[in-house]
């Protein structure tokens, strides 16, 4: 018992840093994610193209490269970079958390953009055109009533891939970043104990996703109360 | 004729190879009321949307209140002053879903007018009384019957104070219980001196709050007038049929009755 309560609370102690690697990557991935939805549905001419190349490339693509591609590609650029301009950057400094937020952040942005295109087009047109109608910009028009309502849309959508970012994210461990699967692999490398330590940090996720599923609905049920028309 | 509120200029519009206006001159006096009628697919409610681009005709001019755009070259600030000009009612009343009775008619004159929330606030209850909703400022529209939902939707659109309101086909959604009380609020607004331009299907209501009826078939305006002379009198082959053609139906329905 007390080997379970020591290696849970050693876990739990990283705990945060799990949930700050899915946060960040879905805040940056929902942001990359809107500009994508929006080029894609005003089919802007080239960028949408090379959008839709930033799609299908980042959506066939591992997690686990993004992963390596990020740790063992940004700090080359960054020093070729360096050498080319002369300047003092210094890769060095940046801690590894950082690679895996972009990795992470690129990999939730696709299927983000998809989450929040398809809310958006299911708002019926009758919206823009009433917001048009009184003399609102289109700016005004999908900040004030499509995005709003593309969000109650996109959240059960969203909340599935916020889970997925909480699972994904313990492949930070693999560059070295110390969140709930790598304190883990230390604790079992330590005591030897693989199967109890892989059986509590699951328990831990379970308990972390059920935690965020019950945000979302109670979120989900508090926007959708006599809001929307079925 | 002096003071023409909308004026369009050879409105043309098509989709594809599908030419649905052709050439469409209209002036609406100060404090008219237009009624469009036609039959299906002749063009009333294409021609209502070109007024405030949210369809861009192909080719003509449109003028409101003494500003006019050509629409071939409007450019973006034209489109929002002319909309700012205008207001519309749809026939499916397009209230804004996640905003309630209440901050659906204060929307335009929050952010269009930029006039502050308490001011908005109290002229929003105000239209909503006019109205008669006051009872259901802070009700969602999905809590609304079609009747309320169009009665906020005239609402959202007199509140804004525009030159002309468009007026889309009002009642086509709604159950046939439920059209007299909207068109009642629509008269009551009409007798104000508000400038409006109505399509719609509706011919008792068309003769009793025009001024003017418009006849439109295939694209064209065949013939216009007032209302005691285009319904009881028409000139042209096209609105005799038409009007036969409803007045028939109007009989069936009351036969079965």
């Amino acid at each position: 018992m007390q080997f379970f309560v020591d290696n849970l609370l050693a876990i739990i102690s990283v705990a945060p840093v799990t949930i700050l690697l899915a946060v960040t990557a879905m805040v940056i991935g929902a942001t990359i994610g809107l500009g994508c939805a929006i080029i894609q549905i005003y089919k802007l001419p080239f960028i949408n193209r090379l959008v839709s190349l930033y799609l299908a490339v980042i959506r066939g693509t591992p997690v686990l490269i993004l992963m390596f591609l990020a740790y063992y590609g940004i700090p080359q650029i960054l020093f070729s970079l360096a050498q080319s301009t002369s300047l003092n950057i210094s890769v060095n400094a940046v801690p590894p958390i950082f690679f895996a937020i972009i990795a992470l952040s690129l990999d939730r942005s696709v299927y983000l953009t998809q989450a929040i295109r398809s809310a958006i087009q299911s708002i019926p047109n009758g919206q823009l055109e009433a917001c048009y109608s009184v003399g609102m910009t289109t700016f005004q028009a999908y900040k004030r009533v499509i995005i709003p309502q593309a969000l109650v849309i996109a959240i059960p959508n969203v909340s599935n891939l916020f889970l997925g970012a909480v699972k994904e994210s313990s492949l930070a461990s693999i560059v070295s970043v110390v969140e709930m699967m790598n304190m883990s692999n230390i604790q079992a490398v330590n005591s030897y104990r693989y199967t109890e330590i892989f059986i509590i940090v699951s328990l831990l996720y379970w308990g972390i996703c059920l935690g965020f599923e019950f945000i979302f609905s109670a979120i989900e049920r508090r926007l959708m109360k006599g809001k929307m028309t079925v | 004729m002096s003071n023409p509120m909308l004026q369009l200029r050879d409105i043309h519009k098509a989709f594809g190879t599908q030419h649905v206006l052709k050439g469409i001159n209209l002036t609406v006096e100060k404090g008219e009321v237009v009624v469009i009628l036609g039959p299906s697919g002749s063009g009333k409610t294409t021609l209502l949307r070109t007024v405030n681009f949210l369809e861009k005709a192909d080719r003509g001019s449109i003028t409101a209140n003494q500003f006019t755009v050509e629409c071939l070259d409007a450019k973006k600030q034209d489109v929002l002053m002319l909309r700012r000009k205008t207001a519309m009612v749809f026939q499916n009343y397009n209230l804004f879903a996640n905003k309630t009775i209440l901050e659906n008619v204060m929307e335009g004159l929050i952010i269009v007018k930029k006039i502050k929330k308490k001011i908005a606030e109290k002229k929003g209850l105000e239209v909503l009384d006019k109205v008669g909703l006051a009872d259901k400022a802070n009700a969602y529209p999905n809590q609304l019957s079609g009747g309320q939902q169009q009665r906020a939707g005239i609402a959202r659109a007199i509140l804004l104070n525009p030159d002309v309101i468009l007026f889309d086909e009002p009642t086509s959604a709604l159950d046939p219980e439920l059209v007299g009380e909207v068109l009642t609020t629509i008269k009551k607004i009409a007798q104000t001196g508000v400038t409006m331009v109505v399509v719609t299907h509706e011919v008792s209501f068309a003769k009793e709050v025009a001024n003017r009826i418009v006849f439109m078939a295939d694209g064209n305006i065949v013939e216009q007038g007032p209302p005691e002379k285009l319904l009881v009198n028409p000139e042209k082959e096209r609105t005799k049929q038409f009007l036969s053609r409803i007045t028939s139906e109007k009989g069936s329905t009351d036969f079965s009755n």
